[in-house]
């Protein structure tokens, strides 16, 4: 009697324990999407032909990572025009020199990134704060072609197709490109000086504005901390600025 | 089994533990952090701050991140609240691997000697030092084992309702430590499967499958909820985890790595294999060597093939076989390199079917031989117990077992 009284209740424990694990998991995804959902700041999208769409002219990246985190942009896909990747890490070494003994130094991360913060790294200053999540870059067809020969060889493609390169950032999507990206939710958009090269303001005012991405914070860059950035790829930066500020008035 | 084997048993696996406890933590507070060490911290705070994976092996999963923090948080940014869960996990792993064998062979000879493998080999010792994931993992699929083995014994169902989802969510942690548990678990989810199936009960059978499929992954998903915190949603952790996987994959290693050493095929075949590690401090260099005990390493091949054919003829005693050779074969066979530290997804396995064979050879040669081999085990343990905690330099004996893994040397002759 006993042991049918054990196997009775063991046959219940197991039948219950099966349910409770199938909705512990099915808990578990909900959550931590919806979670990792909420963690994204949005702000009022626009259309790119939008009148209402708020854009801001920065002279430097300083600047705009500046803007970024005073808006308290968070967990976002960016959206940038430009011939560079602005992702060069910083290295371990200098930001770590000294640390190599029992107590390990507490360090403010962030911090040491920003007081490091280039044109050359700026983009992977904002990933590390995790500003943004995701980069969808737009590259001049020449720079894109250029990356595309050399794909195969990094260690960071994951995948690599005639009209895209997907890298990543330990897992966070770098998306290479020389079209603009269909994205449905709204992005941070910028526009870095380099990116007319090749361009000019009303080529491209016209390309975006064909667009269907929709853009909550939009930045141009005219990256004068950038040295291979030309005084006459900046003029035009102001022209594209100055014909949608035009097209609003 | 009776009473006194059993206190015999438990005896002399806390003996050897207490013996491993001591191997693992004498001198550890003393010993300098190696720079892995040092951005361990860094990659804990990363995580638990910011969701971010950077710093030392950032492909892998995250759970160290997690338990790193916690015990700095516990005892603070020194040797101890960095290598707290390290020690805790190599001391008592060398107790479970003990039980775990037991429970699955009832040998107490060779349960005991696996154990006692466990607590003096110089590679288990080198990492329970270290505060890295390898012992962690190491620690979680010998504990998840025992648990799923517990849960059927005797194809009784009484304990299996807490047993089996305990041993699932262990699993969990190790596949949330590092991939290597996965393989142990590959082997449990069929050796349990085919015993609920003798129990004629189908909801049991979905129990044992949930418990030991959907639980575990279910508690790795869990670790990664710093990262989710950046904004990520589900079909980005799948891209994250496809990206990583094959980062893990085709990982070369970094700069200084020695590619003489990163065959995993030769682990067991090359007693001089080691993986060496530099800090400096005090004023002096410190480097630690990691390599394993040759006296029981030569021995594992040549055991599993003596046990496999046995098992074969006796038709059973293939599951130590299968917890060996499952993990083993993808490293053995890997394209790309292989450290030496990956070891410590296979050795615990290993031991078993050397304690196991040298048991059998035990019975049939008797005491002498035994224990002239236990003792020169011992012996060569300690002969290479200074490599393990960073004195490789300090004895002139061992200084030519450090130049062979020194990085910087063994480059120049690829």
């Amino acid at each position: 009697m006993h042991d049918m009284g054990k196997k009775t209740f063991t046959r219940i424990a197991v039948r219950a324990g099966s349910l409770v694990i199938a909705f512990f998991f099915i808990y578990s995804l909900y959550t931590l999407h919806t979670n990792g959902l909420k963690a994204r700041v949005y702000y009022t999208a626009y259309g790119l032909n939008d009148t209402a769409t708020p854009i801001t002219l920065f002279k430097n990246s300083y600047e705009v990572d500046t803007f970024y985190k005073t808006r308290g942009v968070h967990g976002r896909v960016l959206v940038n025009f430009g011939r560079f990747l602005n992702f060069v890490g910083i290295e371990n070494d200098d930001v770590f020199k000294n640390a190599d003994s029992f107590p390990v130094k507490r360090l403010n991360i962030m911090e040491e990134y920003e007081k490091r913060l280039t044109a050359r790294n700026f983009l992977w200053i904002a990933m590390q704060g995790n500003i943004i999540r995701e980069i969808d870059y737009v590259l001049p067809d020449a720079v894109f072609e250029e990356k595309g020969r050399t794909a195969w060889n990094e260690q960071d493609v994951f995948k690599a197709t005639p009209d895209r390169i997907i890298a990543h950032e330990w897992g966070s999507r770098r998306i290479l490109s020389n079209h603009i990206p269909d994205i449905i939710e709204p992005v941070v958009l910028n526009i870095d000086a380099s990116f007319f090269s090749n361009t000019d303001a009303v080529s491209l005012a016209q390309e975006i504005k064909k667009s269907a991405l929709k853009a909550d914070v939009v930045t141009l860059n005219l990256s004068e901390d950038n040295p291979d950035v030309t005084e006459k790829e900046r003029e035009e930066l102001r022209k594209f600025a100055e014909l949608l500020k035009g097209e609003r008035e | 089994m009776t009473a006194e084997q059993k206190n015999f048993l438990y005896a002399a696996l806390i003996l050897i533990t207490l013996a491993g406890v001591f191997l693992r933590f004498w001198g550890v507070i003393e010993q300098p952090p190696i720079h892995d060490e040092v951005m361990t911290a860094y990659a804990a705070d990363s995580y638990i701050e910011r969701g971010q994976f950077m710093y030392v092996m950032p492909h892998h999963p995250k759970l160290r991140n997690i338990l790193v923090d916690l015990s700095m948080n516990m005892f603070g940014r020194g040797a101890a609240g960095l290598r707290g869960f390290s020690l805790l996990f190599g001391c008592l792993s060398v107790l479970l691997l003990g039980l775990l064998l037991y429970r699955i062979s009832s040998n107490t000879t060779a349960s005991c000697l696996a154990a006692f493998f466990l607590a003096v080999d110089p590679m288990h010792i080198t990492f329970s030092r270290q505060a890295i994931q390898e012992v962690h993992t190491t620690f979680f699929f010998i504990l998840g084992t025992l648990l799923a083995v517990l849960s059927v014994r005797d194809e009784k169902e009484e304990m299996i309702w807490w047993l089996l989802p305990l041993s699932g969510i262990v699993f969990g942690l190790g596949l949330a430590s590092k991939g290597h548990a996965l393989f142990p678990l590959l082997v449990c989810i069929p050796y349990i499967i085919s015993k609920t199936l003798k129990l004629k009960d189908p909801g049991l059978t979905i129990f044992a499958i949930l418990s030991l499929t959907v639980l575990p992954l279910t508690v790795f998903l869990l670790t990664y909820i710093p990262w989710f915190d950046r904004g990520y949603d589900l079909s980005d952790w799948l891209f994250m985890q496809q990206a990583l996987s094959k980062e893990i994959a085709t990982h070369q290693g970094s700069s200084g790595d020695v590619f003489k050493y990163t065959q995993a095929w030769q682990w067991f075949i090359n007693p001089l294999m080691a993986y060496g590690n530099f800090s400096y401090s005090g004023g002096k260099p410190h480097v630690t060597v990691a390599m394993g005990n040759p006296l029981v390493w030569l021995l594992v091949l040549p055991s599993s093939f003596y046990l496999l054919f046995k098992a074969l003829k006796q038709k059973k005693g293939l599951i130590v076989l299968f917890l060996f050779w499952i993990p083993y074969l993808p490293l053995a066979l890997a394209l790309r390199p292989i450290q030496m530290l990956s070891s410590l997804g296979v050795i615990p396995f290993a031991f078993c079917l050397v304690g196991l064979t040298v048991s059998e050879i035990k019975m049939k040669t008797g005491a002498k031989y035994f224990y002239a081999y236990l003792t020169a085990v011992l012996l060569a343990a300690m002969l290479l117990y200074p490599l393990a905690i960073g004195k490789a330099l300090d004895y002139g004996y061992l200084r030519s077992i450090t130049e062979r893994a020194n990085p910087h040397t063994i480059n120049q002759n690829p």
